[in-house]
């Protein structure tokens, strides 16, 4: 058939995009419009009235202590899991970069759990852990003697714990980037330093990671706004404690909508999506330019 | 030939057991007929037992309606909440009928007034003017006894340790110098502080005294504050008993159920908690065990004063409906029914205690209730949070904090008052 006919009778293709377009004006753009707005308000459950309020939540924000509290978790939370998930995913990237079939296997056995729901990794995870759980008793054999330490009940352990668990979900998603990085490398590169004589290390050293760049940037601003964003698996296994040393932002902002202050739980969501931003659009151009640099 | 009766058994099976087997309930003539009508329910995973889905069960035979059961887990408060703000509403539900919760459900443009129902004349004590009252509206339906907080103790472990009730907090520190002397290995009071809401009991506990004497109406009126010394020692409480090693040394990760066990099988000699966990002991280990093991004795910091307080177990309100009356009427008949027709099975199944007039006791009272009854009758006092006109935060995450070392009594107090204040300033005059 000739293209323009074809072109007539569909008009302009641009149109089509209308439906999507309008769907995420409704639920993406105008929300965080809104969330402008209300976080100016003093809107909350026990009143229908609405008022504005400006600046009154911000300075009970900072008067509280709890959003400096709850930025430190966050910010905490989400070092642990960049490091974590990008060592991880890259080690596995690293183990499994050649298509073979049995890479192939082992690629989807750890890409999974990212297909898991988080709130039922999360559970799970609450249950392996408890004072009666499986990891305990998998302890208890090892040493001999019974184990009922409450894993996720050390408020120092707890946010490691939970970082891990989250990494653990996630690193499939880091790997399998990694992976496309080290395929796109041409081998041409790592024979020449074969050639040429340099070992191994060197070759990731000086070839590798270099020209990894474009992924690590990539993987390292996904883990980091990931684990800013993390919600679900915190609230499904320690649900902030124990004594609030797992509450990241994210968790103290449910807290306050669950009760009932609306116009400070948007407060604080427009402030965590400031403080996203401002690590993130940084760490982005600065990788950006560490990609052109090498 | 063999497989043929093989496949007619099984089909007689699975057409008796579509039928249930047994009599299936006739409707009763008294209720409305609610045949197609379905009801949504929103409630609490941790109720009272089976009393209460029997009792929807019962609703369901007597007027053909369904009922579709929405269980929160917890933290309950917050994800009902949650839900409720975003303009869903169930058919009925349960929520604490206390005034400082319900003013976050803004009762007067969204809940039912029930203040005309037969109920509200026939429920006891006068429960119903403070409890899901609002401006003298009634709100909430009651059907459970008022729940009784103090100590619920294990009397073998006592009468071999020798101890005597404690009827004063320093009794009570005297009492667990004996215990530990006696038995080292021991704990004298178990807190589940793991799950954080068992450890507030303490404090709630001794503060009746002060609550008795007026000290929530100083606190509404905001001519004194948490930070007073009468709540703060009622914070330090817990701290010092950690600090005498008069609990758990796992107090931060224990839990309730651990509080439960402990208690009945003698590990620990007391625990502080509520009426509540009466019908979990039951189901865990029988009426006759612990008839014979569990008793209650209440205590505050300077007598021996119950503590009393409603929750949402068995607390009913209706939420307006006004694009469908109908449904809203079927909810009121189940108020009618749990209050009326329905109470009676209900108050059997849950060895409660009558709250409502013209019924009698069940016979198979459980002991500790039957004690906590007399204490709640000779000596009680309203829990601060029946009494206090706004929220106050979450008391029991600060505890968690205090009890973890990353809190002082006094900063428990503080942030219960920035809490309260700032609810006071939202809801506004």
């Amino acid at each position: 058939m000739p293209a323009h006919g074809v072109r007539r009778a569909f008009g302009s293709v641009r149109w089509l995009a209308a439906p999507a377009l309008a769907l995420l004006v409704l639920f993406n753009l105008l929300p965080s419009a809104l969330q402008l707005v209300f976080a100016f308000t003093d809107w909350n459950s026990f009143r229908p009235e609405v008022r504005f309020t400006g600046l009154d939540n911000l300075q009970y924000l900072l008067d509280d202590g709890s959003l400096v509290r709850g930025v430190r978790v966050s910010l905490t939370f989400a070092i642990l899991v960049a490091v974590i998930q990008n060592g991880v995913g890259l080690l596995l990237a690293l183990a499994l970069e050649r298509t073979t079939r049995i890479n192939s296997v082992f690629r989807t056995i750890f890409f999974l759990p990212v297909l898991v729901s988080a709130i039922a990794v999360g559970y799970t995870f609450r249950g392996l852990l408890d004072g009666d759980g499986v990891v305990n008793g998998m302890l208890g054999m090892l040493t001999g003697s019974a184990i009922d330490q409450a894993w996720l009940g050390d408020k120092n352990l707890a946010i490691v714990l939970v970082a891990l668990i989250h990494s653990w979900k996630w690193v499939g998603l880091t790997m399998l980037i990694y992976i496309a990085g080290l395929n796109g490398i041409p081998e041409d590169y790592k024979e020449a330093a074969r050639v040429e004589g340099a070992s191994g290390l060197q070759t990731f050293r000086r070839i590798t990671m270099p020209l990894l760049a474009p992924a690590i940037t990539v993987n390292v601003v996904l883990t980091i706004v990931g684990g800013l964003t993390t919600f679900d698996i915190i609230f499904a296994t320690t649900r902030g404690g124990p004594a609030r040393s797992t509450e990241v932002l994210n968790m103290f902002i449910f807290g306050q909508y669950g009760s009932g202050y609306f116009g400070y739980a948007t407060a604080l969501s427009l402030v965590l999506f400031l403080i996203i931003c401002a690590i993130s659009l940084p760490l982005l151009a600065l990788l950006r330019r560490r990609e052109v640099s090498l | 030939m063999r497989s043929r009766t093989l496949t007619m058994a099984a089909g007689v099976a699975l057409a008796l057991s579509a039928t249930g087997g047994a009599v299936v309930q006739a409707q009763d003539p008294e209720m409305p007929d609610l045949t197609g009508t379905t009801l949504t329910y929103w409630t609490s995973t941790t109720g009272v037992g089976q009393a209460i889905p029997n009792l929807i069960k019962g609703f369901e035979e007597a007027t053909g309606a369904t009922v579709e059961t929405v269980a929160f887990p917890d933290p309950f408060e917050q994800n009902f909440l949650t839900r409720w703000a975003t303009g869903d509403r169930p058919d009925f539900f349960n929520f604490h009928p206390v005034y400082s919760w319900m003013v976050r459900l803004n009762p007067s443009e969204t809940l039912v007034d029930l203040s005309a129902e037969d109920f509200v004349g026939k429920t006891k004590f006068g429960l119903l003017d403070s409890a899901g009252n609002e401006d003298g509206k009634n709100y909430a339906a009651v059907i459970t006894y008022p729940y009784i907080t103090g100590m619920l103790y294990n009397k073998q472990v006592f009468a071999d340790a020798g101890l005597s009730i404690p009827t004063t907090l320093d009794e009570f520190w005297t009492a667990c110098e004996t215990f530990k002397a006696a038995y080292p290995d021991k704990t004298f009071m178990f807190a589940g502080g793991g799950d954080l809401w068992p450890i507030q009991i303490f404090a709630f506990d001794l503060w009746a005294d002060d609550v008795k004497a007026g000290l929530m109406d100083e606190v509404n009126a905001g001519t004194t504050t948490f930070t007073d010394p009468r709540f703060v020692s009622g914070i330090q409480a817990l701290q010092d008993a950690i600090a005498k090693g008069c609990v758990n040394d796992d107090i931060t990760t224990a839990g309730f159920d651990g509080e439960l066990t402990s208690v009945f099988d003698g590990s620990a000699a007391m625990i502080a908690q509520g009426t509540w966990a009466i019908p979990s002991l039951i189901d865990a280990n029988g009426l006759d065990a612990v008839n014979e093991t569990i008793g209650f004795f209440p205590l505050s910091a300077r007598s021996a004063t119950a503590t009393w307080s409603v929750s949402q177990g068995g607390s009913f309100f209706v939420p307006v409906n006004t694009a469908d009356p109908a449904r809203q009427e079927a909810a009121l008949a189940f108020i009618r029914y749990a209050t009326g027709a329905g109470y009676a099975q209900y108050l059997a199944e849950s060895k409660d205690l009558p709250v409502l007039d013209g019924h009698e006791a069940p016979a198979d009272v459980s002991t500790p209730l039957l004690e906590a009854n007399a204490a709640y009758l000779e000596a009680s006092a309203p829990g601060f949070s029946m009494v206090i006109k706004a929220p106050y935060g979450d008391f029991h995450v600060s505890m968690g904090e205090m009890i973890n070392g990353e809190k002082t009594a006094e900063d428990v107090a503080a942030d219960l008052q920035r809490e309260f204040e700032r609810a006071v300033q939202t809801i506004g005059d």
